[in-house]
């Protein structure tokens, strides 16, 4: 199976989406052994991904000022 | 003429009084007199002005806004609901909300605003719009020295982490705030349709007296945030009272840290959810497997009976067969055939020439030439003969030959 580098770009909302979906699929059946087992990688490496955005996710916080200038939040505080 | 039981009648002004909407929720100025507090906590006064009086109840459970000290000659407003108290045979008002008449004053103004932007249908149910239940960028609208900001900021950062918050620093309270607000709803909104995607934006202020909510019932912020591209939570920080933002807001927050926990989901859910689907998702694909190894045995059964392998086991079964039959039939033919070849012998035997010896014929074999003597010409006068017998034999000698004594048999006769 080749890799889908869009599959690293998504957010964790997008890939716990598809990761539902992968599950669903796969659970209602139907799917020849082929496309299940894409199916089944397609989730497995969803769920990694999702994991590893739970395990590295640090809060960004920035400042949108009122000319649209995006600051660094930590810079800002008093 | 029909007669009524007394509890009839009152039970019918009463539902006559409960099923009027301008009774069920209504604001009355008046001045209090007989001001009474009850042992149980419930207080009962009476409303009057120039033209009428009526009774008021103001239970125990319901003096959350009791906003001021009730006193004989004190005017006021109050909430509440006009309803008859059969027991008592009089016609009351229930009430729920006590304000001065000078604070009473923006209550009424408060109001207005919030029945006219009801039946514009800014606060409809129906437009309220769902927050996504995985966030991934806030829009955050408060003071950047409150305390709001950290109270929201640090549970944000416990809950999910994997948000990112932008922050539009905005005063909450005084002359400018609602303008100060409701230019950041804008920046973010701009931000949101030209940079990226905002999930939600949420309205905080960390707390502060009912006077400092005057920014949050301006009508221009509402409307804001009613047009708003990006749904709005409010975080206004007063447990009790609604502001019109409230009721504008797609979510309403009693405080920014309760906000900070309707926005986000608990990170310990989302791995628990994640190990959940990981479960579900390598049981479906185990069960795909052994259902695919079932379906391929039944196929390979079936496969084997109709293969050119079965078909050619399947001959040499025959083969093996009838090589069995061949071999019987064969024992049944060697069978007759030795049966025939004992007769034959048996014939054989017949034409056997010790049997002819028996007979008292002999055969005679001449030792000088070698051979059996079948013709005259085959002895010579002096040939030394071996003549056999049934019982042995004779040597002698020849001495002349001559014709046959017996004549020879012709061919026709012996046929």
């Amino acid at each position: 199976m080749n890799e889908d580098p869009s599959l690293e770009s998504l957010s964790f909302e997008q890939a716990f989406e598809k990761l539902q979906t992968a599950v669903q699929a796969l659970e209602e059946g139907g799917l020849s052994l082929e496309e299940s087992i894409r199916q089944f990688e397609l989730g497995i490496r969803l769920a990694n991904l999702c994991g590893s955005l739970l395990d590295q996710a640090e809060m960004r916080v920035s400042q949108l000022l009122s000319d649209g200038e995006e600051l660094p939040w930590a810079a800002n505080e008093p | 003429m029909q007669v009524f039981e007394v509890g009839q009648v009152t039970g019918y002004i009463k539902d006559l009084m409960e099923g009027d909407d301008l009774l069920a929720d209504i604001w009355i100025h008046g001045e209090v007199s007989n001001f009474t507090r009850a042992t149980s906590g419930h207080l009962y006064f009476t409303l009057k002005d120039g033209q009428g009086q009526l009774k008021c109840v103001m239970f125990r459970g319901s003096q959350r806004k009791l906003g001021v000290e009730l006193k004989n000659g004190l005017s006021v407003l109050v909430h509440g609901r006009v309803s008859f108290y059969e027991a008592g045979g009089i016609c009351q008002l229930y009430a729920d909300a006590v304000q001065p008449e000078g604070i009473g004053e923006l209550y009424l103004q408060f109001e207005a605003l919030r029945v006219k932007l009801e039946a514009e249908g800014l606060f409809a149910p129906e437009r309220k719009r769902p927050l996504p239940k995985y966030p991934s960028l806030i829009g955050l609208i408060t003071s950047p020295t409150g305390a709001a900001i950290h109270d929201f900021l640090n549970i944000v950062q416990r809950r999910f982490p994997l948000v990112e918050v932008l922050v539009a620093p905005s005063s909450v309270q005084g002359e400018t705030a609602p303008q100060e607000v409701i230019a950041a709803l804008e920046s973010l909104s701009h931000y949101h349709r030209t940079r990226r995607p905002i999930d939600l934006i949420v309205i905080a202020r960390g707390g502060g007296s009912a006077e400092d909510l005057a920014t949050f019932n301006h009508e221009g912020l509402a409307r804001a945030i009613f047009a708003s591209p990006v749904p709005v939570v409010s975080a206004i920080g007063h447990e009790t009272d609604y502001t019109i933002a409230d009721y504008v807001a797609d979510l309403r927050a009693p405080t920014p840290s309760a906000a900070a926990e309707m926005v986000t989901p608990n990170i310990i859910d989302c791995r628990m959810q994640m190990a959940e689907l990981r479960r579900r998702l390598l049981e479906a694909m185990l069960r795909q497997l052994r259902e695919t190894r079932e379906s391929l045995e039944r196929s390979r059964a079936r496969m084997e009976r109709n293969s050119p392998r079965a078909r050619l086991d399947a001959r040499r079964r025959a083969v093996d067969d009838l090589v069995a039959r061949a071999h019987l039939t064969m024992s049944h033919r060697l069978q007759m055939i030795r049966e025939m070849l004992k007769g034959s012998v048996l014939r054989l035997g017949a034409l056997s020439p010790f049997q002819t010896l028996q007979r008292g014929y002999s055969l005679c074999e001449n030792r000088t030439r070698g051979g059996l003597v079948r013709s005259r010409s085959s002895v010579d006068p002096g040939d030394v003969l071996m003549i056999h017998v049934a019982d042995g034999s004779i040597r002698a000698e020849a001495m002349e030959t001559g014709q046959a004594l017996i004549p020879r048999p012709s061919m026709e006769a012996r046929v």
